[in-house]
């Protein structure tokens, strides 16, 4: 105890002669002090100087034993000071305040120090600070002006203890206007709150206080404007606790849950009633957030939601029922648990958890599924278009979409889910799209236009399903009603890039269609048509090129043809285009070749020509095959002659040779093949051609021992030069003749 | 928070435009540039369960258990702001423990 504590309350103070044990320092002072002055006082000062107190007071109580005691007060009150915050910083308030008192019994005429004002009421020794704060006043304001706003603080909550403070003081003064917006902030009346706030002026001990109580005032309505209030409160305030609460209760929800474990209790209760938390939900948090582990926490959630049921509703404690055995409880559920799921729940939990337990096993999860839908329809059928009925819906197109049925060859089963999914929820327009995606994918066309057709019946303008029916149609080469379902696109989206696409081919097709039929005006027309959808130049060409040879297969001039030849390449390149052209006109292409004069003279092709043919080629694969065929059939004698050519580079044959497997050539390949490991011998990719071409996996003959060996000298070479490429296909190869030789 | 119905603050009967006017109105209140992992959380809760079919969906295939603060705010839920009493301030200013 503080030896001024038996003034507090009275306007004078005493100073006793009686000591406090001053911890260790006393048998020093006896023994081992110097108390010859000539050296003792530099030691005092020195020590003094070097933050070493202790030594520092022996030394200075020695010098005063021996001298008049005011001549080293001060240089001891200093020590004091120095010693009790040093002690007060290591953690030990109580002996800090003993030797404050100290310093006020030894040191005549040394002033209460505001740091010891501040311990004082730290250690809630008010009535004694009071006393000190009145002596430091009186002698030095500007001094009481530091510890004022701890005082300050205090007066706001023990008003009626201040009343010994002069009425002019300002801690009591602006006290009274302080407390009183305090009290009606409290009652819940904020304009009341206001008016004595602003009575408060700037430079005032409640400064920090009625920055507070403004944030205070704001909040919630401009939680901005709180904040940065509250930001202009200094951590040193005796605010600043109160306004790191008020803080607090700005955070969000999630964040002040877990914040609200890392402060104590007063702050705690302060947030939480500004957020307007009940006892109850305060005392919940408790429950729920105050644990030092995973597993107790879990335990308390769910003793919380077994406890709760009532407040929690029934369908949604249920609910997180199986969420919480699904993720957290050990199977099976215990009676007592069981008992409160239905079985519809339970089933939901069994398929939640054959889905996680066997991850490879679409099949387990699908059937579990199934039962949890059987589970659901366990009080009868329900009615189409039903909240039950859609539940099982979304469960159908679930297990379709996200179950890899497909590739556990279940697809009938996904699409028998899509179906059901459809009759249960037939108001849903991505169900019937899925149905007619999913048959797409698995090589049903029409199936899929089916489906996408009786969606369109109900939303005959609905973009998702004119887009379904769209690629149904493109995908059955149904061209006519693609342009059809292209057109009703392209009334609500004219840039719709696959409608344009579609629109062209099919009236491109059609144009074919009818020159085939000999129609020659109704083929114009539908390539004039035609022509407003093509939007390229590639487009443009194959119209004008399909145009000339209409027209040139009924006899008109060929300067056309010739012309629409060379847009798409002079020579081989471009007699190939007409020839395919034609052939796809249902006009002989040899026949208009020769007509045209588009036929190659005798002479080798140039090297740029066979490129550019082999370009063309790699791009007509999907031609029919025997379209190709024809196409190509008058262009094989001038083909041959060009395997010869000396221009060619090895990647020029490899070109080649990829061009004339695209298109089934096996004959020309090997040609070209042959020719290519006649300048390197060996080459496995030339190998590889060459054999392959020779044996088509269509063909019937069979591979000699030679033919074979040579395959296996390439396969290794290919190996030892890492082209994996080549290897891998001539092993495909190899594994594909070996059989073969094998009969043989 | 988990549940989308706590974050939107809305009952587990709402239809569809109860949904839509709780997220526009928790969106006007807490706009993205503001908080925008607070927006997140609300768009995602928006998402899960805009349409009945997404509450259905959620209800039958989302298997994410509700946290302490959905338990919190469905056991104990906050009506609105409150005030801290004299006694709140004064523990605070006296620097209780």
């Amino acid at each position: 105890m503080h030896p001024r504590a038996g003034l507090a309350g009275t306007a004078t103070s005493s100073r006793q002669g009686t000591d406090v044990a001053e911890h260790r320092g006393r048998k020093h002072e006896a023994s081992g002090v110097d108390t010859e002055r000539g050296t003792a006082a530099p030691a005092a000062q020195e020590a003094l100087a070097a933050g070493r107190y202790r030594e520092a007071i022996r030394h200075y109580r020695a010098l005063a034993q021996a001298e008049p005691a005011d001549r080293w007060a001060e240089g001891l009150a200093q020590a004091y000071r120095g010693r009790a915050l040093e002690l007060e910083a290591k953690g030990m308030p109580r002996e800090a305040l003993a030797i404050w008192g100290n310093r006020w019994r030894r040191c005549p005429g040394a002033l209460p120090d505001p740091e010891e004002i501040r311990l004082l009421l730290a250690l809630d020794e008010l009535g004694t600070a009071l006393a000190a704060y009145r002596e430091l006043a009186a002698a030095a304001p500007g001094q009481a002006a530091e510890v004022q706003p701890r005082l300050a603080a205090r007066y706001l909550t023990a008003p009626e203890a201040f009343t010994e403070l002069p009425s002019d003081d300002p801690v009591r003064s602006h006290g009274e206007r302080a407390h009183a917006a305090l009290t009606a902030y409290c009652a819940g009346e904020p304009r009341a709150a206001a008016e004595p706030l602003r009575a408060i002026p700037f430079r005032s001990p409640y400064r920090d206080f009625a920055t507070l109580l403004k944030a205070l005032l704001a909040y919630p309505e401009d939680p901005g404007h709180s904040e940065r209030l509250l930001a202009g409160i200094d951590e040193a305030s005796p605010f600043a606790r109160a306004a790191a609460a008020a803080r607090l209760a700005l955070l969000p929800e999630a964040e002040l849950v877990e914040a609200l474990g890392a402060v104590d209790e007063p702050e705690r209760r302060f947030a939480t009633a500004l957020r307007g938390w009940s006892a109850e939900r305060y005392s919940l948090w408790a429950r729920l957030y105050r644990h030092s582990d995973e597993a107790t926490a879990l335990e308390a959630r769910l003793s919380v939601l077994l406890e709760r049921r009532a407040e929690l509703g029934d369908r949604w404690h249920r609910q997180q029922l199986i969420r919480y055995a699904y993720h957290h409880l050990p199977e099976p559920l215990t009676g007592e648990l069981k008992a409160r799921l239905t079985a519809a729940d339970r089933a939901l939990l069994a398929a939640w958890q054959a889905e996680r337990d066997r991850p490879d096993d679409p099949e387990a999860a699908l059937r579990a599924w199934q039962r949890a839908i059987a589970a659901l329809r366990a009080a009868g059928e329900p009615a189409a278009g039903s909240p039950q009925a859609r539940r099982i819906a979304v469960i159908q197109r679930y297990l379709a979409t996200a179950l890899p049925l497909e590739h556990a060859g279940l697809a009938h089963e996904a699409e028998a889910a899509l179906a059901e999914s459809v009759a249960l929820d037939p108001d849903y327009v991505p169900g019937h799209q899925l149905l007619s995606h999913h048959r797409r994918r698995q090589g049903q066309p029409q199936q899929a236009r089916e489906a996408a057709e009786a969606a369109l019946a109900r939303w005959p303008q609905a973009p998702e399903l004119l887009q379904e029916a769209l690629e149904a149609a493109v995908e059955g080469q149904a061209l006519e009603a693609a342009a059809g379902y292209a057109q009703r696109l392209l009334e609500h989206d004219p840039l719709n890039r696959q409608a344009r696409t579609a629109l062209y081919d099919a009236l491109l097709a059609r144009a074919r269609s009818c020159a085939a039929a000999g129609e020659r005006e109704a083929a114009h027309r539908a390539l004039d048509e035609a022509a407003g959808w093509s939007g390229s130049g590639a487009g443009s060409e194959q119209i004008e090129l399909a145009r000339a040879v209409i027209d040139a297969s009924h006899g008109a001039e060929t300067q056309a043809l010739r012309q629409a030849a060379q847009r798409h390449g002079d020579g081989l390149a471009g007699a190939f285009a007409v020839a395919l052209e034609a052939e796809r006109l249902g006009a002989g292409a040899e026949a208009l070749l020769g007509q045209a004069r588009l036929l190659p003279a005798r002479a080798r092709p140039g090297r740029a020509d066979l490129l550019a043919l082999c370009s063309a080629l790699e791009q007509a694969a999907g031609e029919p095959p025997e379209r190709l065929q024809r196409a190509l059939a008058p262009l094989r004698r001038p083909l041959k002659r060009a395997a010869g050519l000396g221009e060619l580079t090895l990647a020029d044959y490899a070109s080649a040779c990829e061009a004339l497997r695209a298109v089934a050539e096996h004959r020309l390949r090997e040609a070209f093949a042959r020719e290519a490991l006649r300048r390197r011998l060996e080459a496995p990719l030339f190998i590889l051609h060459a054999l392959e071409a020779r044996h088509p996996p269509e063909g019937e003959g069979r591979p000699t021992r030679r033919e074979l060996d040579q395959l296996q000298r390439a396969f290794r070479s290919a190996q030892a030069a890492d082209d994996k490429r080549t290897a891998h296909r001539l092993g495909t190869l190899l594994k594909r003749l070996v059989p073969a030789a094998g009969d043989a | 928070m988990r549940d989308p119905y706590l974050i939107l603050g809305i009952g587990r009967e709402a239809d569809d435009e109860t949904v839509h006017a709780a997220y526009l109105a928790a969106v006007k209140a807490c706009p993205p540039e503001r908080d925008p992992e607070r927006f997140e959380a609300l768009r995602q809760a928006y998402e899960a369960i805009r349409t009945e079919r997404h509450r259905l969906a959620h209800e039958c295939l989302d298997t994410a258990p509700a946290g302490a603060l959905d338990l919190l705010e469905r056991a104990a839920p906050v009506t609105g702001p409150g005030r801290p009493d004299a006694e709140a301030f004064r523990a605070l200013l006296r620097g209780d423990g």
